[in-house]
């Protein structure tokens, strides 16, 4: 048997130490967390055997609590390896209770699970070895003892089971206990057999956060590179005025069930987004826990094989500066080997229009559905009071004075100031902002100075009318029209004041003749 | 310092040795007379762990198990018994069986194999097969985590095949980036090494390679063979741009449209159709 490395036998020992405590539990929970110190600087596989042994342990001491059980589905959810797959299933059946909801990860184990059969030995660390007390099992074996132990709310399993008899693809007493399995399942599944998580396990792999956790200055730091190689700050990224759906993933994963089918899942994020117009008010990036390998052209191919569109709105990222600031932000749940990824859970989140976090969903499979709800409940939320970037833009252009010569000041202010150099979404704001004060403000001391006249009324109604298509309307409802009868209306009051100033006309000399 | 030298002929005669010893055993396998299904699996699995069975029977027995892994749905039935067959075969006296279990179970990233070659490396005295192999069987996996120990191997040994094999693992290392271009452009490595860290930096930085490239083709004292391997590099991985957007280059690759070996010649001429030079 090969040896094991010095720091695996010293954590081993320790596992063993602590599952002896009184709060052995909460100790071997901590454990289970992929940034406990134990797994820096750590191979896959080493982290692997760690990770299999604390799970063995605790599989050692029922009931399971409720936090420990997202660890134990997800190594059903997205199998990767013989002893963890064995492990986690024979886990499993420490739970206070069987619940219908495991019969999802346990038929996703139970359809990989052939792939990845091999010997495991349990109670032997890394599940190879042996000695006095060790038990020679499989996952498979391990899967059909725990699906046994779901009894009748393993009914929705009754196609796999039924298929797995008829390849032949079982050892023969493995197929007998299919057998004696599948007699037993009633014919007609209980409704509540595909039913969610309990609330008292699913709050441990997702939430909406409250309070939202905000952009700290450490973020300043983090330079993003996207697929095409252009580069923008975090704050550039997702301080945008638009909630944003965030998932984890590194191209160079080697577990189907993680990295790969997150991004498919983000790519019909995106048909779900466009589906329901919202696919220019929503956001979706993917950033790389591999910055250094995941370059633009790796990071484009990656989406492309995956059926993820990318362009400006929907892009995949590398962070080129800042990652470990990115990863304490998501509290990520990430280890590295030097600088190769050896562990990750599965990880994406909801941004809200600040680029604040607003919900995560971590560990175990996520509903595209719930995604998208819960970011197009943000745009809902905010939309009355900030409105999208072509609002501003377009705010923007109606405020401004419209002479040649003013458009030639313009471009030599915002040039040398640089405000074009860094198009930020924030500075587009803050100039509409400024543009419509300074509007208001002159029309209003113009009014002032020469009393209200039909021209003042009508280029404040049309300020208002955009004002209020801009901040008031929620995003993604803002109308064209009504940007439209804003810039009308501002037009005919120019029109109108520069008519009444022209020599000879019946405005002319209205004017004259109310100074005389 | 290292001569500047291809791959010695011992080298390739030593090779051409050992890869000869592993087909020949191939050349000479038995046709085994199975029944079908889960039983022939069987069968083949107690040849297979039998050690008086005579070396092509075993090597057969293997071949018709590998096969039926990807090719028959029955296979699940036995496949973890075929692991544990496997994981035995490690330690088997017979050298071939050893390098066939170990290519077999590290393509299928098993854990007691890269355990065991690690640890091989680690401690030479408990390695069942050379460094080369061993870092060979490892660059099939990424994380197997002999990314450490393939950089101070690839230092310090004065074995090329050790050194070519190491480099395979350090291309999926971005932390031996630095120390792979170095090797590339270090005119004293064999050209062999040189070519092999020029496949390993482009997985880590295509566009490094694509510098590296144009330097070496513009150089005229570098060797044919790593000119070439620059020539390659463009013509699979350059942008059209990048080449006509450099008159130097142009001239260059015109040149030996016209001079130099055949090899040269049909490069350049490649380039120049395929970048419409």
């Amino acid at each position: 048997m090969p040896a094991i490395a010095e720091h695996e036998q010293k954590f081993a020992a320790e596992v063993d130490r602590v599952t002896r405590l009184s709060d052995a539990a909460e100790r071997l929970l901590a454990l289970c967390d992929e940034q406990h110190v134990a797994y820096a600087n750590q191979s896959a596989s080493a982290i692997t055997r760690m990770r299999g042994w604390v799970l063995e342990a605790l599989g050692r001491r029922p009931p399971l609590a409720d936090a420990t059980i997202p660890y134990v589905l997800e190594e059903l959810e997205a199998p990767s390896h013989p002893y963890l797959l064995a492990v986690a299933a024979r886990c499993l059946r420490a739970a206070r209770n069987p619940h219908a909801s495991f019969a999802l990860a346990l038929g996703q184990a139970f359809r990989t699970a052939p792939r990845l059969e091999a010997p495991v030995i349990l109670g032997a660390y890394g599940g190879f070895g042996g000695g006095p007390g060790t038990v020679t099992t499989s996952p498979v074996r391990e899967l059909v003892a725990t699906i046994e132990w779901l009894g009748p709310l393993a009914a929705p399993l009754a196609e796999d089971i039924h298929d797995a008899l008829g390849s032949g693809s079982v050892t023969p007493d493995v197929a007998l206990a299919l057998e004696q399995l599948f007699a037993t399942l009633p014919s007609d599944p209980p409704r509540e057999c595909c039913s969610e998580l309990p609330e008292s396990i699913a709050r441990f792999v997702r939430w909406r956060a409250s309070p939202q956790r905000g952009v700290g200055a450490d973020l300043d730091r983090v330079m993003l590179e996207d697929h095409c190689g252009n580069r923008s700050s975090f704050r550039g990224l997702f301080r945008n005025g638009y909630p944003t759906v965030v998932a984890f993933f590194y191209t160079r994963c080697d577990n189907p069930f993680k990295c790969s089918l997150t991004v498919s899942k983000l790519g019909h994020v995106q048909r779900l987004l466009h589906a329901r117009g919202l696919g220019n008010s929503i956001r979706t990036v993917g950033i790389t826990y591999d910055p250094e390998f995941d370059t633009p052209t790796q990071l484009s191919r990656y989406a492309h094989d995956r059926g993820l569109l990318l362009d400006s709105r929907h892009l995949l990222v590398r962070a080129t500066a800042g990652f470990d600031e990115l990863k304490h932000h998501f509290a990520l749940g990430v280890s590295f080997f030097e600088s190769l990824v050896s562990r990750h859970r599965i990880e994406v989140f909801v941004l809200d229009q600040k680029g604040c976090i607003a919900s995560t969903f971590h560990r175990l499979n996520w509903s595209e559905e719930q995604v998208v709800d819960q970011a197009a409940a943000l745009v809902q939320e905010k939309g009355g009071r900030v409105g999208s970037m072509a609002s501003f833009v377009g705010l923007a252009a109606l405020a401004v004075p419209k002479c040649p010569v003013c458009w030639a000041t313009y471009a030599s202010v915002l040039g040398f100031s640089g405000t074009l150099a860094y198009p930020t979404p924030w500075a587009l704001q803050v100039l509409a902002a400024v543009l419509l004060i300074a509007y208001f403000t002159g029309m209003l001391w113009q009014a002032h100075r020469t009393g209200w006249r039909l021209e003042h009324a009508v280029a404040v109604a049309g300020g208002v009318v955009a004002t209020f298509n801009t901040f008031v309307v929620p995003a993604g409802a803002e109308s064209a029209v009504a940007v439209w009868v804003g810039a009308a209306l501002m037009a005919c009051a120019s029109i109108v004041s520069v008519a009444r100033r022209a020599p000879g006309s019946s405005f002319g000399r209205e004017v004259s003749a109310s100074r005389s | 310092m290292r001569k500047n030298t291809r791959r010695t002929p011992t080298t390739r005669a030593r090779d051409r040795r050992a890869r000869a010893s592993r087909t020949s055993a191939i050349d000479k396998l038995p046709a085994l007379e199975l029944p079908t299904g889960t039983r022939a699996h069987r069968q083949a699995l107690a040849i297979l762990g039998n050690g008086e069975e005579t070396l092509p029977r075993r090597m057969e027995a293997l071949r018709v198990l590998q096969a039926a892994t990807f090719a028959e749905p029955q296979f699940d039935a036995v496949r973890a018994d075929y692991i544990a067959a496997l994981r035995k075969l490690v330690h088997d006296p017979e050298p071939e069986l050893r390098h066939r279990a170990l290519g077999f179970l590290s393509r299928g990233h098993d854990d007691y194999a890269q355990a065991t070659l690690l640890e091989g490396l680690r401690h030479p005295d408990k390695a069942l097969v050379s460094p080369g192999d061993a870092l060979a069987y490892l660059s099939y996996n990424a994380h197997a985590g002999a990314q450490s120990i393939a950089r101070s191997l690839f230092k310090e040994s004065k074995d090329h095949v050790v050194r070519e094999q190491a480099l395979r693992v350090m291309a999926s290392d971005p932390a031996a980036r630095r120390m792979i271009r170095t090797t590339l452009a270090d005119r004293n490595e064999p050209v062999s090494i040189r070519q092999m860290s020029a496949a390993a930096l482009h997985a880590l930085d295509p566009q490094a390679l694509q510098d590296w490239a144009v330097k070496a083709v513009l150089d005229k004292t570098e060797p044919e063979d790593i000119v070439a391997t620059g020539l390659t590099a463009m013509n699979q991985f350059s942008d059209a741009t990048r080449i006509s957007g450099n008159a130097a280059l142009r001239k260059r690759i015109g040149e030996m449209r016209t001079k130099g070996s055949g090899v040269m010649k049909r490069l350049a001429k490649s380039i120049t159709a395929k970048h419409k030079l």
